[in-house]
């Protein structure tokens, strides 16, 4: 997934790193439209798994929050739950279709549309509530919460555990924890 | 490297290791909705089982354990090259991730028992691919949500999930 995304800053609030997804996909949405052949596949192929991986994190962790944060919350979150729900079936429609096909581009720049009004009311109805709100610790746990949710798969091996059993590995982090709850117990 | 109090390596490489066991028979699009389930549901059983900072610290410090018995029981080719990764998947997260993957109304009971403390920290978080799959998500995780294919995954330290799961029930 690193291949889409700028860095963000570590201190980089919520807000902010939707704000940036956003421009992500709206940047993408144009090398699709602007490319050919294998470039426009390959920018396709990055657009699938940018919005896919966004919209997840934010129906996982953004709406809730704006349920509760942003007046009349319910149903401004059911409206964009079925927005993404309906980009979600042109998004696999067109991918069938392949970007190859004359009707790609048309669908596609329907997509875009939708996509692109979907943002601008999550940034209206939601991101200026909640930068409003919230603090500024929950706001940036939420945006460390998102970042995890995006992570890959580490490329190096976990430190020192190369030549240990996985099986002697898990029994040793149980003993240990059970031993620390049980010394936490006693001493509490 | 993630920070001592940082999860989310575990729970990307255990994803992995589920996505490859199990893998969508659709496109790129499946595959990723297919990730988001499998994510879901390693997330939760990662919370279960490590609930506080000292359980992730000392996870950190001891490594996960790695894949190797989850390889032998999914006949994979531990030959290739990728391997590193698989020492950060935890063989237990794997198990129960299964178990919520092939029981929906389990994955809810789960999502339930999270405690609200150290993840979560109070905001509220929504597993809905994991415990309301669309038909579309459905479609994309065929194989990751069939229970037969998943039971020997699954088996593995299932007891030890409904035991946790029963006890937060009692404690509510």
């Amino acid at each position: 997934m690193d291949d889409q995304r700028t860095a963000a800053t570590p201190d980089e609030d919520v807000v902010e790193l939707l704000l940036h997804r956003h421009g992500e996909i709206r940047n993408l949405f144009d090398e699709v439209r602007t490319t050919e052949g294998d470039a426009r596949r390959e920018a396709f192929g990055r657009l699938v798994r940018l919005l896919a991986v966004h919209e997840t994190a934010e129906e996982e962790l953004v709406h809730p929050l704006a349920r509760t944060t942003v007046p009349g919350g319910e149903g401004v979150v059911a409206d964009r739950l079925a927005e993404e729900r309906r980009a979600k079936e042109a998004l696999a429609q067109l991918e069938e279709l392949g970007p190859g096909e004359p009707r790609f581009l048309p669908l596609l720049d329907t997509l875009r549309r939708a996509v692109l009004e979907h943002a601008r009311a999550e940034e209206r109805y939601e991101f200026v509530k909640l930068a409003q709100e919230t603090d500024p610790a929950t706001r940036q746990s939420l945006a460390a919460a998102i970042r995890a949710a995006e992570t890959v798969a580490p490329t190096r091996p976990h430190p020192g555990v190369e030549s240990a059993s996985a099986g002697s590995m898990a029994a040793v982090v149980d003993r240990v924890r059970d031993a620390v709850r049980r010394a936490s117990a006693g001493s509490g | 490297m993630p920070a001592v109090s940082d999860l989310s390596s575990v729970i990307a490489a255990t994803t992995q290791w589920l996505l490859h066991a199990y893998p969508t028979t659709g496109r790129a699009f499946s595959a990723e909705l297919a990730r988001a389930q499998a994510r879901q549901a390693v997330t939760v059983a990662c919370w279960l089982r490590y609930p506080d900072p000292a359980d992730v610290a000392l996870l950190m410090l001891l490594g996960p354990g790695g894949a190797a018995r989850l390889d032998e029981i999914a006949g994979t080719d531990t030959t290739e090259a990728d391997t590193a990764w698989r020492t950060w998947v935890d063989e237990v997260a794997a198990s129960w991730a299964a178990c919520l993957l092939a029981d929906p109304e389990l994955a809810a009971d789960a999502v339930d028992a999270l405690a609200p403390g150290t993840h979560i920290a109070g905001r509220p978080v929504d597993f809905r691919r994991l415990t309301a799959p669309e038909e579309l998500d459905r479609g994309a995780a065929v194989l990751l949500r069939h229970p037969d294919l998943l039971a020997p995954v699954a088996d593995l330290h299932r007891a030890s999930l409904l035991d946790l799961l029963g006890t937060a029930r009692e404690a509510a």
